[in-house]
């Protein structure tokens, strides 16, 4: 079930808050169990076989987190350390079937010029989602940080249906303490008032502005397998269009997931911060899906030793860890360089950081200025790796990149001629090339980036707009304009109904959440 | 404002306006989808020679097709196509040719060629011109696949047209949409306008149809759609298309339109493109043997490349990226044809018929002005070709 279908606003979502709230009145367990009951309807929704996958991997990993947790004396050390390394050898290897199998067979072929097959393999959503979120439970669970949780509340954290399918990726530490407190069994209007208001903001994201801005990507993106040479402008209209369709799209689907959970009285962890305002990139990975970028440091980064072993070895980790977090996005070889290529950025953001620091430079003071170059030049940096992280291929990745470095040319859509007049003459007649630019043929695309950019780097984020009401855990200590606080107010209520309603009338063309995929 | 206030303020708004809109919006859907509309317009049509249409006007299969059988026993030529030949009017073709104007929206070649065959197969002796548009501009000739098998009577139409209905769930998610909300919004507009609103009201919402009235040219109509009322918008008895809701391209709009369509990004570049100037033979056997049969029958068929706007198909042809294609098409379908010795009838360069750009509403949809110069000047020309066969 899609957040943005009439049958999850209209049916799901008042009827499992309603009995949630009427069985929270008799019992906490109770409604916990609802809540992940539902939930399992939710994911059944798309396909009611692999609701057995989510079951039996919540039961095999709540047995082995147990195991572990009971086998916690000293003599028991390697026991635990065998149950660990089991049940995450499970994980992996489901999770390296459904999603890694098919690729690892064709490269396998590609190289030797086999033909071996499993045959089409569906990708159960959000198995990278609920397969991470169990591991750091079992690795927290090893090393004594998890303690023994209550099934129901087990099985909810991981079934949770506001995170399910596309994160942000829990950790027990911060759900369980909350699904122990007998206050969020009970309805608070405070918090279904910030709960809806963020879900309709994050929806008016996808529906309105991803949605909207979606439709010029694919003809960008198909162009080079199409045989179609892409100009300089279709070429960078293409990039931006995917670089602000990713952003809205995955942004208010976390928005939509924190709000979605603040109605039953559930703060999620914040996974966006104005990534697109990030000053470098490092600060960006600290603002885009922060959650993984948690998961991959605690669960990845740190174990392979961090930063503790000097800095070449630290570079070593980063890359893999970023090749790793590439991979985890998608099977395929333009994931791997596009986790490469992020990885060497922030390998040189690194490297660049130690020298300036090595220069007796204030690295925590800057200038407007400076700043607002770093946003700029992180910025190209991070639409350059879009591009490779959308493209079909490698060679389509390139063909794009080429025609964006302008080694196609600067060619000015012709039917721009005939719109601009005599403006449109005059530059012909001084060199300007106008002529047919086929991956561009909806021109409009260049005023939703226009304003897009604007937003992505002058407006608050939701969390900002929604700080009084404390929305999600883990909001950077930084306060908004006080102008864009929001409260509850008659003017803010028919804001949010006004965009509610643009939402519903357009939902008729719902399109799935891009990180479904992954 | 309390959060409590906020929350039941912010749902009562969404619900003061959807609820509404969603109870109106399932009327006028109710009413538009009743299953005897295509009847009752069809009858309606039979008795006064009217223009008029059943509801939705994009999907004209079924009325079209009750219309046909209505008028089969008078007619002895019919139009076949999509949209693009909807312009066609009976007054295009010269005595003895009498008309049916059978294209519908969307139509494909393929599902021509099936219909074609169907109306051979049954009214063979009767029916004697077949006029088949052959139309590359929207890749119709380039489609692989056989063609589909059409069964035309009306209690199969009627029956498929039943099986289509949308299920409630589909009519409540239509009904909040944004193009129902405009048509909405349109329909209060004209209610608040009307002298008596409750009895527009009622004729809207609950009755099959409008009150008849009359055209600019005197002919009268009678709107069983909700929208488009009080325009002559619909078919008229010949099976042509008004137009009514369209607007005929005026300078500015034909300067824009032309330059989109010779762009390599537009949709006739796309489609010759996509074709790669290569016809679909599938589809050439068939109309060829088609043709044999009609003309066992003393028929004939008449192929057609639909008008294009003046100065399009000229441009098209000194492009780079379509240039090459439509040449190739063309020469195949010309050799093709005169192979078969099927009269053809290349209507693509329009000005040289004497058309003009306000003679279309975009750039391959002419008005019957447009089509008249077409048919006369075939008709002067090959007086015989296609009208000796006619009774």
């Amino acid at each position: 079930m899609l957040f943005n279908s009439y049958a999850f606003i209209f049916f799901f979502l008042p009827v499992t808050l309603l009995v949630f709230f009427q069985l929270g009145k008799a019992s906490g367990k109770l409604a916990a169990g609802w809540l992940a009951a539902s939930s399992l309807f939710f994911y059944g929704w798309w396909s009611p076989a692999y609701v057995a996958l989510l079951v039996v991997s919540v039961l095999f990993n709540y047995g082995m987190g147990l195991a572990i947790v009971r086998a916690g004396a000293p003599a028991d050390a390697r026991r635990r350390k065998r149950l660990l390394v089991f049940a995450v050898a499970v994980d992996l290897a489901v999770l390296g079937y459904y999603k890694y199998a098919n690729f690892f067979l064709d490269s396998v072929n590609t190289a030797l010029g086999t033909s071996a097959s499993l045959g089409a393999i569906i990708l159960p959503l959000g198995i990278s989602f609920f397969t991470f979120t169990q591991i750091a439970y079992l690795a927290d669970a090893y090393q004594g940080k998890a303690r023994e949780y209550s099934f129901v509340h087990y099985g909810l954290f991981v079934t949770y249906f506001p995170h399910l399918i596309a994160g942000p990726i829990l950790h027990h530490r911060e759900m369980m303490p909350q699904f122990a407190l007998p206050e969020t069994y009970r309805p608070d209007y405070g918090n279904l008032a910030a709960g809806l208001t963020i879900f309709v903001i994050g929806l008016f994201k996808k529906v309105v502005i991803a949605d909207g801005v979606a439709g010029y990507v694919a003809p960008v993106f198909d162009a080079p397998q199409a045989g179609q040479v892409l100009t300089f402008l279709e070429a960078w209209c293409g990039a931006l269009a995917y670089t602000f369709q990713l952003y809205f799209d995955f942004s208010g689907y976390s928005d939509m997931a924190v709000g979605l959970s603040l109605l039953f009285g559930i703060r999620l962890p914040i996974n966006f911060h104005s990534p697109y305002q990030a000053a470098n990139i490092i600060e960006f990975w600290r603002r885009w899906h922060m959650t993984l970028s948690r998961f991959l440091r605690d669960y990845l980064y740190f174990p392979l030793g961090g930063n503790r072993k000097g800095p070449a070895r630290r570079y070593v980790n980063l890359m893999t860890t970023m090749l790793l977090g590439g991979l985890w996005h998608g099977a395929g070889w333009t994931f791997v360089v596009w986790g490469g290529l992020h990885g060497a950025y922030l390998v040189v953001n690194h490297a660049w950081r130690a020298l300036r620091e090595r220069l007796g430079h204030d690295l925590k003071r800057s200038t407007a200025w400076g700043r607002a170059a770093g946003c700029a030049v992180t910025f190209i940096a991070v639409v350059i790796g879009w591009v490779v992280f959308r493209a079909e291929s490698l060679d389509a990745a390139a063909a794009i990149l080429r025609a964006m470095a302008g080694l196609n040319g600067l060619v000015v859509p012709d039917v721009w001629l005939a719109k601009w007049g005599g403006f449109g003459e005059w530059l012909a007649q001084h060199g300007v090339a106008f002529d047919a630019t086929p991956a561009l043929a909806r021109t409009g695309v260049v005023h939703w980036i226009w304003i897009l950019l604007l937003i992505v780097w002058f407006a608050p984020n939701t969390q900002q707009i929604m700080a009084a009401s404390r929305p999600a855990l883990g909001v950077p200590p930084e306060s908004a304009a006080a102008r864009w606080q929001w409260r509850p107010a008659a003017a803010s209520a028919a804001v949010i109904a006004a965009m509610a309603l643009a939402v519903i009338v357009n939902l008729n063309r719902h399109s799935e959440f891009l990180y479904f995929q992954f | 404002m309390s959060a409590r206030a906020y929350v039941w303020v912010v749902l009562a708004l969404c619900a003061v306006f959807l609820v509404p809109v969603a109870g109106l919006n399932l009327m006028l859907m109710a009413n538009s989808l009743r299953a005897d509309k295509n009847r009752l317009a069809s009858d309606w049509q039979q008795a006064t020679r009217g223009v008029t249409y059943a509801p939705p006007i994009s999907q004209n299969r079924p009325f079209k097709t009750l219309r046909l059988n209505d008028r089969i026993a008078e007619v002895n030529t019919i139009v076949f196509g999509s949209s693009t030949t909807m312009g066609i009017t009976g007054d295009a073709f010269p005595p003895p040719l009498r008309n049916y104007n059978f294209a519908q929206s969307g139509n494909s070649l393929r599902a021509v060629i099936g219909e074609a065959e169907y109306i051979v197969e049954r009214w063979g002796g009767r029916v004697t011109l077949l006029v088949i548009p052959l139309d590359w501009a929207l890749g119709f000739v380039y489609e692989p696949g056989e063609p589909v098998h059409a069964e035309l009577s009306p209690e199969a139409v009627l029956r498929d047209a039943a099986a289509a209905h949308p299920s409630l769930r589909a009519q409540l998610a239509e009904a909040l949409s944004l193009p129902r909300l405009k048509i909405l919004a349109g329909i209060a507009r004209d209610l608040l306008k009307a002298p008596a609103t409750g009895a527009a009201f009622r004729q809207v919402f609950l009755e099959p149809a409008g009150p008849e009235y009359r055209c600019a040219d005197g002919t009268p109509a009678r709107d069983f759609d909700v929208v488009y009322r009080g325009m002559c918008n619909g078919f008229r008895h010949d099976g042509s298309a008004t137009f009514a809701d369209q607007k005929r391209l005026d300078a500015g709009r034909a300067q824009t339109s032309l330059a989109v369509a010779l762009s390599g990004g537009g949709q006739y570049a796309l489609a010759l493109k996509k074709g790669g100037g290569q016809l679909a033979p599938v589809l050439l056997d068939r109309i060829a043997r088609l043709a044999r049969s009609i003309e066992g029958q003393g028929g004939a068929v008449l192929l057609l490349l639909p008008p294009l706007m003046p100065g399009m198909e000229e441009g098209l042809a000194r492009t780079e990226h379509s240039g090459a294609l439509l040449r190739a098409t063309k020469d195949a379908l010309e050799s093709w044809s005169a192979r078969e010795r099927i009269a053809l009838l290349d209507a693509g360069r329009s000005e040289r018929y004497g058309c003009v750009a306000a003679e279309f509403i975009d750039p391959h949809h002419a008005l019957p002005e447009c089509y008249r110069k077409v048919f006369s000047r075939f008709f002067r020309d090959y007086p015989g070709r296609a009208t000796a066969s006619a009774r």
